[in-house]
């Protein structure tokens, strides 16, 4: 199988039908026409992909990512603009920039810093998140959530209000949940810890709540 | 159609495991995606599971994981790419599917003990005896099922999916649609049966594991 496996390097303007790949570098723009499988892909520059992109590896980004299809990989670590069509999946994401996906985000560790909208599920083992801009999902899930605002865009907000780095969800279920700069309609976790700037509907907590006296919360219930 | 949910919150109270370890388990596809149901409720958005179903995995997934790692754990349940090769004898001795439905329904080299039965096509003989045994479906109508199941089902790739049998002025058809999927009636139609083809496997592969 691996004996199959080419690597390509793409320089410029340049497209590419996709399948089965070895190790893919991309610098400029590059266009894949079908479904697409490689053990590592290095982008600097812009990737389309029509189809899904399987990435055994790391995928690096520097630039900018489309993806019709679903994307799946290994790690998924650099910095620029990421839109997925249906969804992610992977193990390790290190990313700064922006995440857009129409379905659910399934990752181990995820650190985040930007803005992201998951049209679906944000699930992942541990979330660190600094927000630079908006953030949207339906629902959040997952063993550790950390949800922090970044330095630099309250900063930012103090020059210009428009495109306020806050977190807005549905749901957030963790274990131990910390949030800060969030809208959230149900909050539930063994430990909840609300930091400034919160609006929660109803926080559902089992050992310990915290929040912070800039935040509101209307209901708090212990189970 | 209309089985007991049990919500997640009670869930996690009554198994005592973590919401960490449920969206671990959903990531590694422990736990189908179709068993997540999620409803309204007067406090908002809740997740709500199939009662028997999910305790019932929960209790393997706690029993297992000692002795496996989380991914070969996820070999074991995914049902539909289950990998089983079962003899003509230990079918009618195990009384996994009812005679009238094997003699009908295989080979003639499976009959003999020449050749076994593959996961799928227990899956489909499993299926057509369900519905046959619960009186909803005559003898003609089962070899209708059954061709229709072999020629379609395996076009899914192991995606879950629905089988519906309906009926309209006594003349009957089936058709394999993927979940989710709201599917409409004209007014003459009456639908005799709905079964999620997961849960099928589910269950076949229970009685033979």
């Amino acid at each position: 199988m691996n004996a199959a496996r080419s690597d390509v390097r793409m320089v410029g303007t340049t497209s590419s039908v996709g399948g089965v790949l070895g190790k893919v570098r991309i610098i400029g723009e590059c266009e894949m026409y079908s479904d697409t499988d490689c053990t590592r892909l290095n982008c600097v520059g812009e990737a389309k992909v029509q189809g899904h992109l399987r990435v055994e590896g790391t995928l690096k980004l520097t630039g900018e990512c489309k993806i019709t299809g679903a994307l799946q990989a290994g790690e998924i670590r650099g910095t620029g603009n990421l839109e997925i069509q249906s969804g992610i999946r992977g193990d390790v994401l290190k990313f700064s920039g922006n995440l857009d996906t129409d379905g659910d985000c399934e990752l181990e560790k995820a650190d985040l810093s930007g803005a992201f909208r998951v049209a679906g599920l944000l699930n992942a083992g541990r979330l660190n998140l600094n927000m630079y801009g908006p953030c949207r999902a339906q629902e959040i899930g997952g063993g550790f959530i950390r949800i922090r605002k970044s330095k630099v865009a309250t900063m930012k907000g103090w020059i210009n209000s428009d495109g306020a780095a806050r977190l807005h969800a549905r749901v957030i279920e963790g274990d131990i949940v910390e949030l800060h700069h969030t809208d959230a309609g149900i909050v539930r976790g063994n430990r909840v810890i609300i930091g400034a700037g919160c609006k929660i509907g109803r926080i559902e907590y089992r050992q310990e709540l915290r929040v912070d006296r800039h935040s509101e919360v209307k209901e708090r219930v212990q189970l | 159609m209309d089985r007991e949910l049990i919500s997640k919150k009670d869930l996690l109270e009554l198994t005592g495991i973590s919401y960490g370890q449920l969206y671990r388990w959903k990531r590694k596809q422990l736990i189908p995606e179709e068993w997540f149901v999620r409803k309204s409720t007067f406090t908002g958005q809740e997740t709500f599971f199939p009662k028997d179903l999910i305790l019932a995995r929960i209790d393997k997934i706690l029993n297992m994981k000692d002795d496996l790692s989380l991914d070969e754990l996820a070999g074991k349940f995914s049902p539909l790419h289950f990998e089983a090769a079962v003899a003509h004898h230990e079918l009618s001795e195990r009384n996994i599917v009812s005679m009238v439905v094997i003699e009908r329904f295989s080979t003639p080299a499976q009959l003999s003990g020449a050749e076994s039965y593959s996961f799928e096509q227990l899956l489909y003989l499993h299926t057509v005896d369900r519905l046959l045994s619960g009186g909803e479906m005559s003898l003609d109508e089962a070899g209708v099922l059954a061709d229709t199941l072999r020629e379609h089902f395996p076009k899914f790739e192991g995606k879950p999916c629905e089988l519906l049998f309906t009926r309209k002025m006594g003349v009957s058809s089936f058709a394999l649609v993927s979940v989710p999927a709201d599917v409409y009636y004209d007014a003459g139609v009456k639908l005799v049966a709905r079964l999620s083809m997961t849960e099928m496997a589910e269950r076949l592969s229970g009685k033979l594991g």
